[in-house]
């Protein structure tokens, strides 16, 4: 193409008239005082917020609650099974973790590059994913043990089953639980697409570009 | 150790840095964003260079580390999305003597560049630095072929830009 010949020619035109500013090897020097602002570093301090939040999370649903109704109900080897489960899960999903994030390196190529940045996203992704599925499940867990032992939930359903048939009632505290439980996952859902739609779309975006070359 | 090794680089940047500049060129369109630009490929070279071992040169490989800072790890503000600073090279190319045909064209080119999407102006970029397709699809991570089929796809949509 002639044109884009004829922006070469002035490309390195350009370059011989030095219109570039020149660096010093003090100002240089300087420069590497500064602190990097890349989207690497954002994404490993916001993954660590994360691992830490789901780690909080696994811990907080063994509430002392939780613990009596199992052993009321006999689920002692099962709330045990439960609890080392979460911690193998937590370790497997820190050494992902781990590993993705020591194998993104900038001097790899763009799309290897790309790769890894979005394969370290997906693990603390999935790892998200889980721990909430997990302590959904766990809570509903403890909220139906509690309703069929707990002294205090059995005069709630008292309560209610006063203007309703006891099913009913375990019927209504139940959808009550599961329509919180959606709220506040479609809040964290969304706070968390905010987060990563700002930081990865122009990312994503780039890695589909290249990706479509294989096509 | 550190100091030496910080010497030599602070030293092979200061000779090269010609290629920061000129990334920053593309992918920015004022004065501030283009050092803040630089600033983080300088960064980024510093990081990595530890693990350079002289068996590419220098400059080949800060063309990699250069664009890829550009492409994916630096976080654009919002004033400079989609802009470049080719603006001011237009200023630049006004003063010298061109004749009129040759101005306005690399004028209404300029403009077209900026169009282009982050990895549109990554193979622009190297064609404009003489490399060969081997080297542009060893830096993007795609195969020969496809850069050529994407070359040949730029070059076209240039030329709908240039010639509506």
């Amino acid at each position: 193409m002639e044109e884009l010949e004829l922006l070469k020619k002035d490309w390195r035109k350009q370059e011989r008239a030095s219109s570039f500013p020149k660096l010093t090897k003090d100002d240089i020097y300087k420069l590497l005082l500064k602190k990097s602002s890349s989207i690497v570093k954002w994404i490993f301090i916001i993954s660590l917020l994360e691992l830490a939040f789901a780690i909080v999370l696994g811990l907080m649903v063994f509430t002392d609650d939780y613990k009596q109704m199992t052993q009321t109900i006999g689920l002692n080897k099962v709330m045990l099974v439960i609890e080392v489960l979460s911690f193998a899960i937590m370790f497997f999903y820190i050494y992902k973790f781990y590993k993705n994030y020591k194998a993104i390196s900038v001097t790899d190529s763009s799309s290897d590059l790309m790769r890894n940045i979005l394969k370290t996203r997906q693990t603390v992704k999935n790892y998200i994913k889980i721990m909430l599925s997990f302590s959904a499940v766990v809570s509903m867990i403890t909220l139906i043990s509690s309703m069929l032992y707990d002294p205090r939930y059995q005069k709630l359903t008292e309560k209610l089953a006063q203007s309703m048939s006891v099913t009913w009632a375990y019927v209504l505290q139940i959808v009550f639980f599961l329509f919180i439980t959606a709220v506040l996952i479609g809040i964290f859902w969304l706070i968390y697409q905010l987060l990563y739609g700002l930081l990865l779309r122009r990312l994503k975006k780039n890695y589909k570009e290249l990706k479509q070359l294989e096509f | 150790m550190t100091k030496e090794l910080q010497h030599q680089f602070v030293t092979l940047l200061e000779k090269n840095q010609n290629i920061v500049h000129k990334v920053c060129r593309i992918y920015t369109s004022d004065q501030d964003s283009h050092n803040d630009l630089f600033q983080e490929i300088t960064i980024q070279l510093w990081k990595a260079f530890p693990k350079f071992r002289g068996d590419a040169k220098f400059s080949t490989w800060m063309y990699r580390v250069a664009l890829n800072t550009a492409i994916t790890l630096y976080r654009k503000s919002k004033k400079n999305v989609g802009t470049s600073s080719f603006d001011a090279l237009e200023f630049k190319i006004r003063s010298e003597e061109y004749d009129d045909t040759e101005e306005q064209q690399l004028k209404v080119m300029y403009r077209a560049v900026k169009q282009l999407s982050d990895i549109e102006k990554a193979l622009v970029f190297l064609y404009l630095e003489d490399k060969n397709y081997k080297e542009i699809s060893e830096t993007l991570g795609i195969t020969e072929v496809n850069a050529r089929v994407k070359m040949n796809r730029i070059k076209t949509k240039l030329k709908q830009i240039v010639n509506p």
